[in-house]
């Protein structure tokens, strides 16, 4: 029984396909999706108002803590071809008859799953790179600057040099999720635990 | 006692720029992460003839309470 269902599961008909979904969702969160976080805590870094820095960090975290079916439900909402908020900007960008149905479209899909994974865990993810960035010495950003060094400068050679252990570590645990995602089709002993839009292709 | 004054470093237009940038793209990114819930929200106390005619909005013109449960 036990390695029956593995031989069943890659000699099926449709494995090269699932593997296939599974690989480029993956490789296109590793692209868009693992850097976001990053860029984010390094913006918010950058901030000295405190009272917007505080806000800004509370509304990102926010879609974290929300289940992905909900997700699902909110993005089938904000782009129905009916009622969708960002269809009614498509028809305003694009007229009536041109306007893209996103929803159907079967090569935005990997787009669509990668953008919602950013909406719901770039703001959480900027945690751990913040913490990181929190430990850097004040006093070489201070040294940098009566040196004359300017933003850029000061954040290639003080901030990402400081943060760079924690991106391999999470690098290397993005990577150890690569075969996270798994797709549900017809075969009938495959597991689904991803959100209903999924579906679609 | 010393005098212990704050002295600001004084940027430069273009390191200005950057900041205001800076704050705008945090800014838009925590408004995209709120405004969908807001538009959710929002939807579920219009009529779906509001829905369909209005794009965006946080207060509806008709407010409808009736696909709310009642919980007595």
């Amino acid at each position: 029984m036990g390695l029956a269902v593995f031989k069943k599961f890659f000699t099926g008909p449709d494995f090269i396909r699932i593997l296939t979904n599974t690989l480029s969702i993956s490789i296109a969160s590793l692209i868009f999706y693992f850097p976001a976080p990053i860029l984010l805590a390094l913006l918010l870094n950058e901030i000295k108002n405190m009272a917007f820095k505080k806000a800004a960090q509370t509304m990102v975290y926010i879609p974290h803590f929300i289940s992905m079916v909900i997700v699902a439900a909110l993005t089938a909402q904000l782009f129905s071809t009916t009622d969708g908020l960002v269809y009614h900007w498509l028809i305003g960008i694009f007229g009536k008859s041109h306007a893209p149905d996103i929803m159907s479209n079967p090569k935005l899909f990997v787009p669509m799953i990668v953008g919602q994974n950013m909406w719901k865990e770039t703001g959480y993810g900027t945690i751990i790179f913040l913490a990181a960035l929190s430990g850097v010495d004040v006093q070489l950003y201070e040294a940098a600057e009566v040196d004359g060094a300017n933003r850029w400068q000061k954040m290639w050679h003080i901030t990402l040099p400081a943060i760079r252990s924690t991106i391999v570590i999470m690098l290397i645990l993005k990577v150890g999720t690569i075969l996270k995602y798994r797709l549900r089709t017809d075969f009938p002993d495959a597991e689904f635990h991803e959100p209903c839009c999924i579906r679609r292709i | 006692m010393a005098n212990t004054k704050t002295i600001k470093i004084k940027r430069s237009p273009g390191d200005q720029l950057v900041q205001v940038i800076i704050y705008i793209l945090v800014g838009g990114f925590a408004l995209a992460t709120l405004l969908p819930f807001v538009y959710i929200v929002a939807g579920s106390f219009a009529t779906e003839r509001e829905l369909t005619e209005r794009a965006f909005f946080v207060f509806p013109h008709t407010p409808f309470l009736k696909c709310l449960p009642v919980y007595i």
